[in-house]
């Protein structure tokens, strides 16, 4: 990645040179017919309309004739191309205007054309900018990338840019279209008259110098009234903020005495402002005003006198109209150069680190082999003010093996450990591993090699899965450039990378050696090691089913769900278990989902919506369902008015509980007061009843406990049940999954499906009971991976915080331990409590790996292979509990 | 219409003196549970996020204990554990620990909140309650230093 050009037109140019060319060429195609179109109208006016070409009584001309005429030293002579054709007047003039129409069609196309490359070119040139500000943030050093304020970047990178992109479009085609433009203007109007030629020039020129410079002030002025204001902004939070202060102090009169000034400058700018606004408007339309002036009577003058014909005088007038609008516009295009560059420069100023890391296209290096010790030469650290953060320290690491390194927190250990892990790259000396150094190696390559696990996760918002596997996207850019793609075109041309994200960027080589490789067990197995397969075992209980199910996985899930069902009952935990009985009542459900007894796919049949919907509608109809749901809605509804009605609304427990939002409550309240006159059930309308229902389908007995089943009801509901899944439309099939015996319910947690059920809520710890019963259940039957990898689909959300901390950690532990890194740095206080088991397992899984762990003072460390202790920024010790201490180098180092 | 939770809640020493509006409330906002004999309905340091009212069953009180746990007191049908830690707002101060099969009543902590603002009534009887507490452990602090 080369460094961005800090120049704004060198930048644009060095990339979209070709593209700028093309539409200077279009530009000067287009100004012969911009001429043409200047010249024709005189040409109406003398010839067609004044007869000019009809002179001395003939009746027909000559239009479209062609030679070419040789000048006289060269003998003088025409040769005709084209002899044209006989009009008499009224076809001649018509022919005329029609050829002035196709010019204007032409020259219209040719706008067209430049401002739509003009726009492509500067959108095309923004897509690079935004990119290369990007990826010059990925070339930052950590140490300085933690510095930048996220915000405000995103903000520099999206927003700041996009006036940018929308000059680049004008920056060499805007004064060259308008230049060419005026100047042909200007040219014709000379051809026609020198005079009104060299007025026309001077009022344009009076108008592109006094102009400009009556304007600098009001910029200026608009760029104070802008500090101005920030300023008052800045002071007035900062007042509000030190409010109790200046309300106990009782100096409130200086704080207004001082806005009140602030606001006196502010209107004094704005006056000045005025001033120069409107100046500058009344000079402007003057100037453009005054001209006519001078061409009705002037021009006039010269046509009375005969030197100018009327047609001249007409086409001098409208060419005159073409000119201080690209005068004016120049103008503004100046100012916007002037505008642009500046930000231009100061986004590209935020992103010029002062030391970059290695670029991209580095080739990969050959890691070192996995017993090549670790070696520190004359390594220090200081940070951006020159304290030391690690004091001189030479050491010699063997490898593999686990490494302690002990201080208190923000000593050597931390730099140390930090310096393994590439977040510090500005140190000095060098740290070695047999010949590769690992200041020299590229972040990819080091990435290979080392794992670091720091404090604090960063998980981005995707699945477990894609956080684990994200250590491992680095192998999608060697595909080859396929010039059909279109993308892949416009990406190349601005000159950006054209491979796609979603390409397979998966590094496999480091994940194992196998040759076809199940990445989810490579993925499980990293998460076991890490801590967290047990926590993703209960979000995959919990996670749905796939709606692609393959055959086979259903077969054993259908399966297994006797076997759990037997196991259920003779562990006397079925009570815990709601199951789906087709043929009962379930009162720990709705009656939608009575009703429905199958899960919804999509929203038509979601609760909100399923009375909404015209099917059911019909089987609530037709099974006599209606009226004893209007009922129980009344009764919910009433129940609700008499014990709400007298909360304040937004309370916590209204909010919750109550089954009518507050503002349905009046609806609701009047639909009552009907219901309750003599025969106030036949007035309920029709909208009215249609809520009511839908009150009622929500209603569940065990959760709402208001009676209102009873068993007549639960009859009907049943019998509804029936005939909804018989008559079901083939068209909702794939709106409703139902609950079969025989058949595995999509989109249903994998628990639901081996229980048949739902686990009772109101029954304390059923569901990690359950869980805990299941697991025996999964283990047996071979599906405990399964739900495994229905666990990795569960997202993350935005920096993981859909998960608990502890499983945070361990995906961020995993996602280093997934490419089986040969160093392993694990920066993390938080494993404190069981850390040495934690690291012992890991390097008994990890044989071929170095540890570093980072521990509090005082921590034992016996277990480690090599110890290192730091005091402040001072390596105190080296010492390998096997072996003997490296007291000798240490002397060296920090004498 | 919840006939049987506010029949219990009336019952309770806590809720006794509450306006039946507010007590209904109570049994509607609240969750029926049912834990198992060892099941523990909070323990030590969990923050305190309900009251239970005990419908049958027996609960026991423990603190933790340099050993084991030390049972400090028992609760059984009627009564009400867990309301002190709601109104405090801090951690669970003993862990309450189902002695035998015990349906209870949980009320969330926002509801009892929501309803000591709402209704100056009950806010009055509720203080009523606790200060009453206060009184009695006061009592039993005396008697036990002249001990």
């Amino acid at each position: 990645m080369n460094e961005i050009d800090p120049r704004l037109f060198r930048y644009i140019w060095r990339y979209s040179r070709r593209d700028q060319l093309v539409i200077l060429v279009l530009i000067l195609l287009q100004l012969p017919f911009f001429f043409a179109t200047l010249e024709l109208p005189k040409r109406i006016v003398n010839e067609g309309i004044q007869g000019g070409a009809f002179r001395d009584g003939q009746l027909t001309a000559n239009l479209l004739s062609f030679s070419i005429d040789l000048p006289d030293f060269l003998g003088g002579w025409s040769v005709p191309v084209f002899s044209g054709f006989l009009f008499n007047q009224l076809h001649y003039l018509l022919v005329l205007s029609g050829i002035f129409l196709l010019l204007t069609l032409i020259n219209g196309w040719f706008r067209y054309e430049i401002n739509l490359r003009k726009g492509v070119l500067g959108e095309r040139m923004m897509r690079r900018l935004r990119f290369d500000l990007f990826a010059t943030l990925l070339c930052f050093r950590p140490e300085d990338i933690r510095t930048v304020k996220p915000a405000e970047v995103a903000s520099m990178i999206k927003d700041e840019v996009e006036p940018i992109g929308g000059f680049i479009g004008d920056a060499f085609v805007q004064p060259a279209m308008l230049g060419t433009q005026a100047l042909t203007a200007l040219a014709f109007i000379m051809i026609q008259s020198l005079w009104l030629g060299l007025m026309a020039g001077g009022i344009v020129a009076v108008q592109a110098v006094i102009i400009p410079y009556l304007r600098k002030e009001q910029l200026r002025l608009g760029r104070e009234r802008q500090l101005a204001s920030r300023e008052l902004a800045g002071r007035i939070g900062e007042i509000v903020d030190a409010a109790p202060a200046v309300l106990s102090h009782g100096v409130r009169e200086y704080s207004h005495a001082e806005i009140s000034q602030r606001l006196s400058v502010l209107f004094n700018i704005r006056v000045a402002l005025y001033n120069r606004k409107f100046a500058v408007k009344f000079l402007n339309a003057l100037l453009s005003q005054i001209t006519p002036f001078f061409f009705y009577s002037i021009g006039g003058y010269l046509a009375l006198k005969g030197s100018l014909d009327i047609g001249q005088l007409v086409a001098v007038i409208a060419a005159y109209r073409e000119l201080p609008a690209p005068v004016k516009e120049l103008i503004d295009w100046d100012q916007q150069a002037a505008d642009v560059s500046i930000k231009y420069e100061q986004i590209v100023s935020q992103f010029s680190p002062t030391r970059r890391l290695a670029s991209l296209n580095s080739a990969p290096v050959d890691l070192p082999s996995v017993n090549q010790p670790i070696q520190f030469d004359d390594v220090r650290v200081a940070d951006g003010r020159g304290a030391v953060m690690l004091e001189s320290m030479n050491a010699r690491i063997a490898r593999p093996g686990t490494v302690a390194l002990v201080g208190a927190a923000g000593s050597g250990r931390d730099s140390l450990a930090r310096i393994l892990g590439q977040q510090i790259s500005g140190y000095r000396g060098k740290v070695t591993c047999g010949a590769t150094d690992f200041a020299q190696m590229s972040s990819e390559s080091l990435g290979r090699l080392v794992g670091y696990v720091g404090p604090e996760p960063y998980l981005i918002n995707a699945t477990i899965r894609q956080n684990i596997l994200f250590s491992l996207q680095r192998h999608g850019g060697q595909e080859a450039f396929d010039p059909k793609d279109r993308d892949a075109r416009e990406a190349k041309r601005a000159g950006l990378p054209y491979w796609r994200k979603d390409n397979d960027w998966l590094d496999y080589t480091s994940v194992g050696d196998e040759e076809v490789l199940d990445l989810d067990s490579a993925v499980i197995a990293a998460l076991r090691l890490a801590g967290g397969a047990d926590e993703v075992y209960f979000l995959g209980l919990e996670g749905p089913l796939d709606i692609d199910l393959d055959h086979a996985l259903e077969a054993r899930i259908v399966a297994a769900r006797a076997s759990t069902r037997a196991r259920l009952e003779t562990s006397g935990l079925s009570k815990l278990i709601t199951f789906f009985d087709p043929d009962g009542f379930n009162r720990n459900a709705s009656i939608a989902e009575n009703l429905l007894f199958g899960l919804p796919i999509g929203d038509r049949l979601a609760n909100n919506d399923l009375c909404a919907d015209r099917y059911v509608r019909s089987i609530l109809e037709a099974e006599a369902l209606v009226d004893p749901l209007i009922n129980i809605g009344l009764r919910m509804a009433e129940f609700t008015i008499d014990m709400f009605s007298s909360l304040p609304p937004g309370g916590a427990i209204v909010e919750r509980m109550s089954f009518i939002r507050a503002a349905d409550m009046p609806d609701f309240r009047m639909m009552v007061e009907t219901a309750q006159a003599p025969q106030g059930r036949s007035h309920l309308t029709y909208v009215w009843r249609f809520k009511l229902v839908a009150l009622a389908l929500g209603y569940c007995e065990a959760r709402h406990r208001l009676g209102l089943v009873d068993d007549v009801l639960v009859e009907r509901i049943l019998r509804a049940r029936r005939s909804f899944s018989h008559f079901l439309p083939a068209n909702y099939a794939r709106y409703i999954e139902f609950y079969r015996p025989d058949r595995v319910i999509r989109g249903a947690p994998l628990r639901d499906n081996l229980l048949f059920g739902r686990v009772n809520g109101s029954v304390a710890n059923a569901e990690r009971r359950v869980a805990a019963f299941l697991s025996d259940v999964l283990r047996e039957t071979g599906l405990e991976d399964e739900i495994l990898r229905i666990g990795l689909s569960t997202p993350c959300g935005q920096s993981g915080r859909l998960l608990t901390p502890t499983l945070r950690h361990a995906v961020n532990l995993a996602r280093s331990l997934v490419k089986r890194p040969q160093i392993l740095v694990y920066e993390a206080g938080y494993i404190a409590p069981n850390a040495h088991e934690k690291v012992a397992g890991l390097a008994r899984a990890l044989p071929a790996t170095t540890i570093f762990v980072s521990l509090d003072e005082g921590t034992d460390a016996a277990t480690y292979s090599t110890i290192m202790r730091f005091e402040g920024a001072r390596l105190q010790q080296v010492t390998q509990p096997g072996g003997n201490a490296q007291g000798m180098d240490l002397e060296q180092a920090s004498g | 219409m919840l006939t049987r939770e506010v029949e219990v809640l009336q019952k309770a020493p806590l809720f006794r003196k509450l306006p039946a509006g507010r007590i209904k409330l109570l049994a509607y906002a609240g969750e029926l549970m049912t834990y198992e004999a060892g099941d523990y309905l909070f323990r030590h340091g969990d923050p305190s996020d309900a009251a239970y009212t005990i419908f049958d069953g027996d609960v026991e009180a423990t603190i933790p204990g340099p050993e084991e746990d030390v049972v400090v007191g028992q609760f059984g049908a009627g009564e009400v554990v867990g309301e002190v830690g709601v109104f405090t707002g801090n951690p669970r101060s003993v862990s309450i620990r189902a002695r035998t099969r015990t349906n209870v009543l949980r009320i969330p902590s926002e509801v009892l909140t929501d309803l000591i603002h709402d209704c100056p009534a009950c806010a009055a009887s509720i203080t009523a309650f606790m200060a009453g507490l206060v009184e009695r452990l006061i009592d039993r602090v005396s008697v036990a230093s002249h001990h």
